[in-house]
């Protein structure tokens, strides 16, 4: 089974944050891989582990979603990050979404729209 | 905003920071009040700053942004000179910001009276300066698609690509919807050149309205309209996606009603996927059915079927297509009995279609797309035939160019004579699905529905299973061999239903393993940052299924392992470094299943046990004689841990050794009908495995007579049985028999001294020439029981009994059978422990039998 579950890099800072999106990816048929608690872990681990799949908070200490998403996305072009938004950051998310980001989800996270998104987001082939 | 407060400071810090630039900004324009860049800058930071106090709920904050910010979107997209009132303006709304923020953070985030007193004015003065712009809000957005539109390069690029309409439609419960919108635009302008979008991409972000009204878009592309479909569905929360293809010439900057589509409207809807899914249908066409039948039309040997057709492309008219069609098949092909919607329904928004078709030609839009209404269409006919009539009849009746037939099963004969209740109508039906072709379904299609079940609910039902499978034994036993033909297939039946049930029931109560195993990265995690030890987890095997009655029992049991593990085994990054290994350690859970067991190991890559720390300890505690330790294999060294009142820990850490030892661990696990086993190799690491049982409530075993009992061994320990010649194989060693086995020496046990305390013959294998032993296996060491005979191997439900009737854990629970008579489960573990407690202390310090002891415990 692991060999087909798609691999996940989940990045927030808050504990409680990780473990509610680890517990609906797991349960999903995802593997997460991996924990980042900022952007500058995110990188590291990104480069370690090259998930399928990077779950990217917005607001996080030391360095942002935002500068990671950059940062990632220079490093690989193909990379598929989902943003994790708060209500009310529409414009932010928008600049995630200019800089590279392939969706958004939104705090509180509702299990279905999570899956929803790396469903999309596995759909979506890395030329288009 | 109670969830905003882990980032008031995060919030405070970020503000402080934008506001500053902010102010910088601010007096630059204040050079340049005409620099576009300039201009752009302050926007994007009043919009930052915006997005930031809304997200922590500082309304204060926020209105006030709100208000900046419109300000200088007007000179953002009017590119002219700032005025100078209008710069002062801002600079004192900064000013009165940076005094809301310092206000908010000595109140830790309470927004006083003061700071809205100081917000509503800021307001006022800034809206008084909107007002003189005296521009309505949207004025500008025409002007300014106009002027992308007659772009020289969008009429060059015209001339080769093509032009399409686009309409999107997002979920009603999309959040967010402004950025779903400008998703779809930035899709969009991958895939051509975006010309003009309905609203303005400008006004996504505050406006909600496009939930409702959706998005339209004019984009020029020379990519296929499928594609740009496609790709556009992918989006989250876009539900709809309708492209029309437009003409190149005439005016093409606004959706004026005078254009006519070249092309048919394609609708491709995203809930095609869910077409195969049926949830309450077979329920509806039973009653349908039953309604039927009750209107006395002969039905024969008609078959019933359920079918969903789904209209993708070119839909000309949708509910004209499916009324005909249902009165072609009525009329030439069987019987509709049921159809969504109804041919009612359809004939009559077929005329409100033919009506609209005429208004089509003057409106073709609007009209469009109400007549693209509906394109799915459901219905239950009955046919004398197969589904391959239905497909053909469809093929060639229509241009429908998607049709999903799927065949219900559904025997009504049957159900016509026996009254079923609901409940056994489902359980039937959940069997009959289960063994059902799944070919119809497509992978994803299905979704799962879960229903929570109370464990204790889940126990009764499996006693009642039980109760049945005694039953079943019963009425085979009463029938005897008198029965007839009839009886025996009756029974016969009933054995695979009840053997199907109980199946069942084992698989709703079995879980996979991973239950215990998640619980663990984190432990590890915890623990070895608090004993400041680098330790990693693998797992294998997390999908093996263990009865859902053991996890909690394995989860304390693992949680002692693996503390132990850690605190004990491993060495820290430094010891380990030292020694030649890796920095950090690595703890494995494997588990896989064998049979009836499920076996786990626990590993670790640590320092290992030591047997000599283990004997000196066993020593001081006087467990064992120094005599006695000398002669111990490593192996029994190491099951020493398994004794109780050990424990190695030269100090009890606070983590371990919480007064749960190792010997209540191997109670339990023996209490589960499993067994532990240690292996350790000093330096390398240890490793414990566990068998257990995949299931504690049915077992096979083999029942065997023995006094006055009947008894049941289960049969994962047996080995095998067989008749020894008392004089040839039998020896004695004090007061222990042995018997001889393919050159093995096997301590013989009197069954009858454990259970059953009436028989206690000593003397009697002198007069018999013959017995018959059961070879058993418990801890890797062989037991040969004496029995009086056998009675077959059968499959058994356990019931637990009480601990009164069972204080020295010699049975593990009672088995009832078909005739009423009761057998006891032996815990073959407890009384081999029990034999060898006995029998160590007794013999091996007595000097008599030294020499032929010292023979035996070596074989041991």
């Amino acid at each position: 089974m692991s060999h087909t579950a798609p691999s996940v890099l989940i990045v927030d800072d808050a504990l409680f944050m990780r473990t509610v999106l680890r517990d609906i990816l797991t349960k999903n048929g995802y593997q997460v891989i991996g924990e980042a608690t900022n952007g500058h872990e995110a990188i590291e681990r990104y480069q370690e582990l090259h998930p399928d799949i990077t779950t990217m908070d917005i607001t996080m200490p030391e360095l942002d979603g935002i500068a990671a998403l950059k940062k990632i996305m220079e490093i690989d072009q193909t990379a598929k990050i989902i943003m994790c938004s708060a209500m009310g950051q529409q414009g932010i998310v928008v600049e995630a979404i200019k800089q590279g980001a392939c969706d958004f989800i939104i705090k509180p996270f509702q299990p279905n729209r999570v899956v929803q998104a790396l469903e999309k987001a596995l759909q979506v082939s890395a030329g288009e | 905003m109670n969830a905003g407060e882990e980032y008031l400071d995060l919030f405070f810090d970020e503000v402080d920071t934008s506001l500053e630039a902010l102010n910088q900004q601010l007096s630059l324009l204040s050079k340049n009040p005409g620099q576009v860049s300039i201009i752009a800058e302050i926007f994007r930071i009043v919009h930052t700053v915006k997005g930031m106090a809304a997200t922590i709920g500082f309304n204060t904050i926020s209105r006030v942004c709100h208000r900046m910010e419109e300000l200088f979107d007007f000179y953002r997209k009017n590119p002219q000179e700032v005025p100078t009132q209008t710069i002062q303006s801002e600079l004192k709304a900064l000013d009165g910001l940076f005094k809301i923020v310092e206000n908010l953070s000595s109140n830790e985030g309470e927004e006083s009276s003061i700071s809205k007193t100081l917000s509503d004015a800021l307001c006022k003065e800034l809206e008084e300066e909107l007002k003189k712009l005296n521009v309505p809000k949207n004025a500008n957005v025409p002007k300014n698609t106009k002027a992308l539109a007659q772009t020289p390069i969008i009429e060059q690029a015209v001339s080769r690509e093509r032009k399409f309409e686009i309409k999107v439609k997002f979920a009603e419960d999309c959040l967010m919807p402004g950025v779903r919108a400008f998703m779809t635009t930035q899709v969009l302008e991958k895939n051509g050149h975006l010309l003009e979008s309905d609203p303005p991409s400008e006004s996504f972000l505050d406006n909600i309205e496009i939930v409702s009204s959706g998005l339209k878009a004019i984009i020029t592309s020379s990519k296929p309209l499928e594609q740009i479909q496609s790709r556009l569905l992918k989006i989250s929360d876009v539900i709809e996606v309708e492209v029309l293809e437009r003409e190149m010439s005439g005016s093409s900057h606004n959706l004026s009603a005078e254009q006519i589509p070249i092309s048919l409207p394609i609708t491709v809807t995203k809930s095609i996927k869910e077409i195969n899914y049926y949830e309450k249908s077979p329920e509806q066409i039973e009653k349908l059915l039953s309604d039927f039948q009750r209107h006395e039309i002969a039905i024969g040997n008609l078959n019933a079927f359920q079918v969903d057709l789904v209209l993708t492309d070119e839909v000309v008219n949708a509910e004209e297509q499916f009324f005909n069609l249902l009165n072609n098949l009525n009329e030439y092909l069987g019987q509709i009995i049921y159809s969504y919607p109804s041919i009612l329904e359809l004939g009559q928004k077929q005329e409100n279609s033919s009506e609209a078709k005429t208004l089509t030609n003057l409106l073709n839009v609007e009209a469009a797309k109400f007549i693209a209404h509906s394109e799915k269409l459901h219905f239950v006919l009955l046919v004398d035939g197969s589904h391959k009539n239905i497909l053909d009849f469809l093929s060639d009746a229509c241009e429908l160019n998607k049709v999903e037939v799927k065949e219900i099963e559904f025997d009504w004969q049957k159900k016509a004579e026996t009254e079923q209740s609901p409940e056994a109508q489902t359980e039937v039906k959940s069997i009959q699905e289960e063994n059902k072709d799944l070919s119809f379904t497509k992978s994803g299609d299905v979704k799962t529905a879960f229903v929570r079940v109370n464990m204790a609910t889940l126990e009764s039902l499996m006693n009642s299973v039980g109760e049945l499978v005694i039953n079943h034994n019963r009425i085979k036993l009463a029938m005897g061999d008198g029965a007839t033909n009839e009886e025996r297939s009756i029974l016969q039946y009933l054995h695979q239903v009840t053997t199907k049930i109980q199946q069942l029931v084992m698989s709703i109560r079995m879980v996979p393993i991973n239950q215990v195993f998640t619980r663990f990265p984190r432990f590890i995690r915890d623990m070895s940052r608090e004993l400041k030890k680098e330790v990693l987890l693998e797992v294998e095997g997390e999908n093996t299924e263990i009865d859902r009655l053991m996890v909690d029992e394995l989860n304390e049991v693992f949680i002692h392992l693996v503390r132990n593990a850690i605190d004990h085994g491993m060495e820290t990054a430094e010891e380990r470094l030292e020694k030649g290994k890796s920095k950090a350690g690595t703890i494995k859970m494997q588990a896989y299943a064998q049979g009836n067991n499920v076996f786990i190991t626990i590993t670790d890559d640590g320092k290992g046990i030591d047997p000599q720390n283990i004997k000196k300890k066993a020593i001081q505690k006087g467990l064992l004689t120094a005599e006695e330790a000398e002669i111990m294999s490593h192996n029994e060294v190491l099951e020493l841990i398994f004794a109780i009142g050990f424990s190695t820990a030269d100090k009890v850490s606070d983590l371990s050794g919480r007064g749960v030892g190792m010997d209540v661990v191997k109670s339990r696990i023996s209490s589960l009908g499993g067994q532990i086993f240690i292996n350790s190799v000093v330096g390398e690491g240890t490793s414990i495995r566990l068998s257990i049982p995949s299931t504690i409530s049915i077992i096979q075993a083999l029942l065997i007579n023995e006094g006055n009992g009947l008894y049941a061994i289960p049969l994962s320990q047996i080995k095998e049985i067989v008749s020894i010649n008392v004089l040839a194989q039998v020896y004695e060693i004090g007061s222990c028999d042995i018997i001889l086995l393919h050159n093995e020496t096997i301590p013989l046990i009197r069954l009858g001294k454990y259970i059953d305390l009436e028989k206690v013959s000593e003397n009697n294998l002198k007069n018999q020439s013959n017995i018959l032993v059961v070879i058993v296996n418990s801890e890797e060491k062989n037991y040969a029981f004496i029995i009086d005979s056998l009675v077959g191997q059968q499959e058994i439900v356990i019931k637990p009994i009480s601990h009164k009737a069972n204080q020295e854990g010699l049975v593990n629970g009672a088995t009832v059978f078909g005739d009423g008579r009761v057998a006891m489960i032996l815990n073959i573990d407890q009384i081999t422990k029990m034999y060898l407690l006995e029998h160590e202390s007794r013999e091996f310090p007595n000097d008599d039998t030294g020499e032929e002891a010292l023979y035996w415990a070596s074989r041991y």
